[in-house]
């Protein structure tokens, strides 16, 4: 690593202050993209704003129709809460396949999706539940939220603070992993709310994560994985690297996509 | 206890060897798989439980009667993986490492291929 300043603000608003008065400043959250990064040398900021001394930063909120979570709340203390696992349990089996147990237990959901991974799982679970961004400044849609491989619609001195799920009637995630890294070489999460219906594909896109509309539609007739038989995504605009050509990418959707649905009508395919 | 872990140890790599491991180079010679992020090792959860039987043939050419055996795994396991993924789908054009990208162009094949009467 190069060496830098380290900043631990105990609001917000600190935060904030120390991001506008230091352009080059990268916010800490839980470093499982960030430190690794630094260690390879392919980032160095002069200085780094840890946010875990932030008081109300984490913590999961329950409340009528819909589940709060804080942005530095832990990848594990997702997958362990009784809250999560009984409002929206795909969201605790999501944060559980993430990484391994020692990402887990420093990542957080926040850093998640401020990075915006193209291969992460959070993005697809906003997206597939339409979830909404709260930050220090304002709400954000997710569906205005992730606008490319590795960008948000996050200002330089904006900080997510909270992000808030509504909770769906049915939903599923299926993550076909990158045998070497672990990370979704496709990831579809859906979700059925009312006549709602969301398909969101992590993974595979050139540009990060999106929703399909044409299997959506296909959903709303009938939520069931029939529906989707002979329906696919062309291979334009997918990622295609040594683990997935964009052909296979395009055709995992598919498959994905049906396995989801039948794990979400509770009816897996075997 | 030290034959079993050696042939466990040897099937470990041979099946990394058929259904993951492979260093890749670009046409520019650079390393493409040059971490474990790219480069597949094969892991606990890539293997089955494992029995080891053994067979006893003392070495005549030492006091101890006895040789290594990491290799009996390594080279065995390769061939007893690809042997069943061609035969489970019925082409024998399946290069290693048979990754799932690679099982499916196989299959995009032998779909194709015309059946033995």
């Amino acid at each position: 690593m190069y060496a830098f300043t380290f900043h631990r603000p105990q609001t917000v608003r600190q935060a904030a202050g120390l991001l506008t008065k230091n352009p080059d400043a990268k916010l800490l959250a839980g470093g499982q993209t960030l430190l690794p990064t630094m260690k390879l040398r392919l980032a160095g900021p002069p200085q780094i704003i840890d946010m875990s001394l932030i008081e109300g930063m984490s913590g999961i909120e329950l409340s009528g129709r819909s589940l709060t979570i804080g942005a530095m709340t832990r990848h594990n203390d997702v997958n362990t809460s009784p809250v999560v696992q009984q409002a929206i349990p795909v969201l605790a089996k999501l944060a559980g396949m993430i990484g391994d147990p020692a990402v887990r237990h420093m990542g957080t959901i926040g850093g998640s999706i401020a990075n915006n991974d193209p291969n992460a799982d959070y993005p697809a679970a906003c997206l597939g539940l339409g979830a909404t961004i709260i930050t220090n400044k304002r709400r954000i849609k997710a569906d205005d939220f992730f606008t490319g491989m590795f960008s948000t619609a996050l200002e330089p001195t904006e900080i997510i603070t909270k992000v808030s799920f509504p909770i769906p009637k049915k939903a599923a995630y299926q993550k076909f992993r990158n045998q070497a890294s672990r990370f979704a070489l496709v990831g579809v999460f859906v979700s059925k709310r009312g006549s709602d219906i969301r398909v969101a594909v992590t993974g595979a896109g050139a540009n990060g994560v999106f929703r399909v509309p044409s299997f959506e539609e296909a959903l709303k007739k009938r939520f069931s994985p029939k529906s989707l038989e002979g329906l696919s995504i062309p291979a334009d605009g997918m990622n295609s690297d040594i683990h997935g050509s964009a052909e296979y990418r395009a055709h995992l959707v598919g498959v994905l996509a049906r396995r989801a649905v039948a794990d979400a009508i509770g009816k897996p395919i075997a | 206890m030290i034959v079993e872990g050696q042939v466990h140890g040897g099937i470990a790599q041979g099946v990394g060897q058929a259904l993951c491991e492979g260093a890749i180079y670009d046409k520019d010679g650079q390393l493409v798989t040059g971490s474990f992020m790219d480069y597949c090792m094969p892991r606990a959860d890539h293997l089955p439980a494992l029995t080891v039987d053994t067979t006893v043939t003392k070495c005549p050419s030492n006091p101890l009667g006895v040789k290594g055996c990491g290799e009996a795994g390594a080279i065995a396991a390769p061939a007893a993986v690809i042997n069943a993924i061609t035969d489970a789908i019925g082409t024998e054009a399946l290069a290693m490492p048979a990754a799932p990208q690679t099982v499916w162009a196989a299959l995009q094949i032998a779909d194709r291929m015309p059946k033995a009467a």
